[in-house]
């Protein structure tokens, strides 16, 4: 990651934290107030959005922060109904504002102004607080993201429209993983083909509720991620894709692994999951020459895990596929067999044993009337 | 209960040992077949039970390994009683057997008036015991490869692994839907049949289900015991025994790792 962790500074990011807890506690309680109903925006525009007069202001750090609005890019963003003092609420006391305090930056107007979003957006703020990027924010890493640094300030745009653009937002701060997204098969798709379906940040990682990837429990939840669409068949059939990998998967060793750990996590998870094989940001198709799981690399691949392993060891894993007469025969024919002598031995026992159990029973009930014949029979 | 005798039928040792072969079978059933029915809720379940996978796994390999301990011992102990002791084998399977089941078919269908009369051991303990030996057999065999799948691929094809787990898994089932069936019924519901429990017999019961052994102890055939004859094999075969336990040991303790 080339992010870069910010100056640690205790009192804004106390002040921020505390902002943020609070906002958080009254997101519910209290709800936004009648929008824009005290200023009015014709009060901010003549110093604000006039361009012959670009307002220069430097802040208490020394920065300087252009104070120059344009109109026209929030009028056509999703917030387009809203009012400057709507997001600007410690602008409704009026003019002159209020000082800022002692030694705030930009990022510090970025942070504290980012508080204001939960006032209409409080399920957006509550699956932040849990998320990582929220948890270096209250560490005291000012270079977390707040919520204008992924979705803009006054130009918010629709996000279901914008899937390149979200993966560049991530790549702002995540720059070596956004260059190895952008040379898989999932970032060419995204970025140069604008597909509508190939994964983007988001889709595996989520949005707001952003988990720490390298917990056990975003390992042991990673194959029902890729599962969203590996296994659906209608989107897989667009690209000639088999739907069937995490049956198989889920089939195999390492699948039923997983798949019970999660039921009762304890330790670390050693199986592996898709990623572990296929690669997660950089991962191509699974015949390019570069693909861990290529026929020249799974061997590589293996050992990561199973030390020592050698050439014919690769053969145990049947590849994501069905057995079958062509495509391993023994495997399909040994299943055959059993699929045949389990209900057919089963079978010849119930019969046996039904028929023992009949007769045991229909004996017992004729034998006192033999008894009573045999009697009368010796009586003279 | 007065004047009502009583045959010995197995010593102590047997008895402690149909105790650990059901305790490593069922534990090994239960751990199995939850890993090979992994979707399925009830074996989710027992996971959870068990402390996770990781548990489970741990369990399923520790009574494989008891198990495989326990039919080395079985091995030795049958070629002592055979060969040291002279017992006759009385759980080899004889022509005379299938001519009982066929009889036990005739008599269930009313085309004979008489149900056969079974010795020792009749055809269908020599089913179930002949199919636990066989069984195992395949589940250790297929449940070492398993487990040592690095080993094994050095010299079969990775395929030989995938074949293993199948046959492991089908084998187990088979195993399983046998006991709850055959020995079930037999042991349990047609007759419960103390004896693996108690060591011995009754003689009402014997003359029920064993009439022909019963008829052997009465007539008191007791086979010439030679004590000169029994030290000189015994002193062949502990020793030999004694070192083909070690090899195996030494073997097993190579190849298995937990």
């Amino acid at each position: 990651m080339t992010m870069a962790r910010a100056r640690w500074a205790p009192a804004t990011a106390t002040l921020t934290l505390a902002a943020a807890v609070l906002g958080l506690l009254l997101a519910e309680a209290a709800p936004p107030t009648a929008f824009g109903a005290e200023v009015d925006d014709a009060a901010c525009f003549p110093c604000h959005n006039n361009p012959k007069w670009r307002m220069e202001f430097t802040l208490p750090s020394g920065e300087t922060l252009s104070l120059y609005f344009d109109k026209d890019k929030l009028r056509g963003s999703v917030h387009g109904a809203l009012h400057c003092v709507d997001c600007h609420t410690d602008k409704l006391s009026g003019f002159p504002h209020d000082k800022l305090p002692e030694g705030w930056d930009r990022r510090d107007l970025t942070l504290n102004l980012s508080t204001t979003c939960q006032r209409c957006h409080p399920q957006a703020h509550r699956a932040i607080a849990e998320s990582v990027h929220y948890g270096a924010l209250a560490e005291g890493n000012r270079a977390a993201p707040a919520c204008t640094d992924c979705h803009g300030a006054h130009d918010v745009q629709p996000v279901d429209q914008a899937r390149a653009a979200l993966v560049q937002r991530c790549g702002g701060c995540h720059q070596d993983i956004y260059d190895a997204y952008a040379r898989s098969i999932h970032g060419v798709a995204v970025l140069q083909r604008g597909s509508p379906d190939a994964a983007t940040c988001a889709d595996c990682h989520g949005s707001h509720k952003v988990r720490n990837p390298q917990a056990t429990e975003f390992r042991a939840r990673s194959p029902w991620i890729c599962a969203r669409c590996h296994a659906n068949e209608a989107m897989m059939s667009k690209y000639g894709l088999s739907a069937d990998v995490f049956r198989t998967y889920l089939a195999d060793f390492h699948g039923a692994t997983v798949a019970l750990f999660r039921e009762r996590p304890s330790g670390r998870l050693d199986a592996a999951v898709c990623y572990d094989c296929h690669g997660s940001h950089s991962i191509v198709t699974v015949d390019a020459v570069t693909s861990p799981v290529s026929t020249e690399n799974l061997l590589k691949t293996c050992q990561r895990c199973h030390p020592g392993t050698t050439s014919n060891f690769t053969g145990a894993w049947l590849g994501h596929h069905r057995p079958s007469p062509r495509r391993f025969p023994a495997v399909y024919y040994a299943r055959l067999a059993y699929k045949v002598l389990i209900p057919g031995v089963i079978a010849f026992f119930i019969i046996v044993i039904t028929w023992d159990m009949v007769h045991g029973i229909v004996q017992r009930m004729r034998s006192p009337r033999l008894e009573r014949a045999r009697i009368k029979e010796e009586e003279p | 209960m007065e004047g009502r005798r009583y045959y010995q039928r197995f010593t102590i040792p047997l008895l402690m040992e149909h105790w650990l072969l059901a305790l490593c079978f069922t534990m090994l059933a239960l751990t199995g077949l939850s890993q090979m029915f992994s979707t399925y809720s009830w074996a989710k379940a027992v996971v959870a039970l068990m402390g996770g996978i990781e548990q489970v796994r741990f369990i399923h390999r520790l009574f494989g390994l008891i198990m495989i301990l326990e039919s080395i011992y079985h091995l030795l102990a049958w070629a002592y009683r055979t060969v040291v002791l002279h017992v006759p084998f009385t759980m080899l399977p004889r022509p005379q057997d299938v001519k009982d089941l066929i009889g036990v078919i005739k008599y269930n269908l009313g085309l004979s008036e008489e149900r056969p009369r079974f010795d020792r051991y009749s055809y269908e303990q020599k089913v179930e015991y002949w199919a636990m030996v066989w069984g195992t057999i395949v589940m250790v065999g297929t449940g070492l490869m398993l487990w040592r799948a690095d080993l094994v691929t050095r010299v079969l094809p990775g395929e030989a692994i995938a074949v293993a787990r199948v046959i492991h898994g089908g084998e187990a089932l088979l195993a399983v839907l046998a006991i709850l069936t055959w020995h079930v019924y037999h042991a349990h519901i047609r007759h419960f049949n103390k004896s693996i429990f108690t060591g011995k017999m009754s003689e009402e019961e014997m003359e029920e289900e064993h009439p022909l052994e019963l008829e052997r102890l009465r007539r008191g055939a007791i086979p010439n015991v030679d004590r000169a004859s029994i030290r000189r094999k015994q002193a062949i075969f502990i020793p030999l025994a004694s070192l083909i336990v070690v090899l195996l040991l030494v073997g097993l303790g190579h190849l298995i790792q937990f």
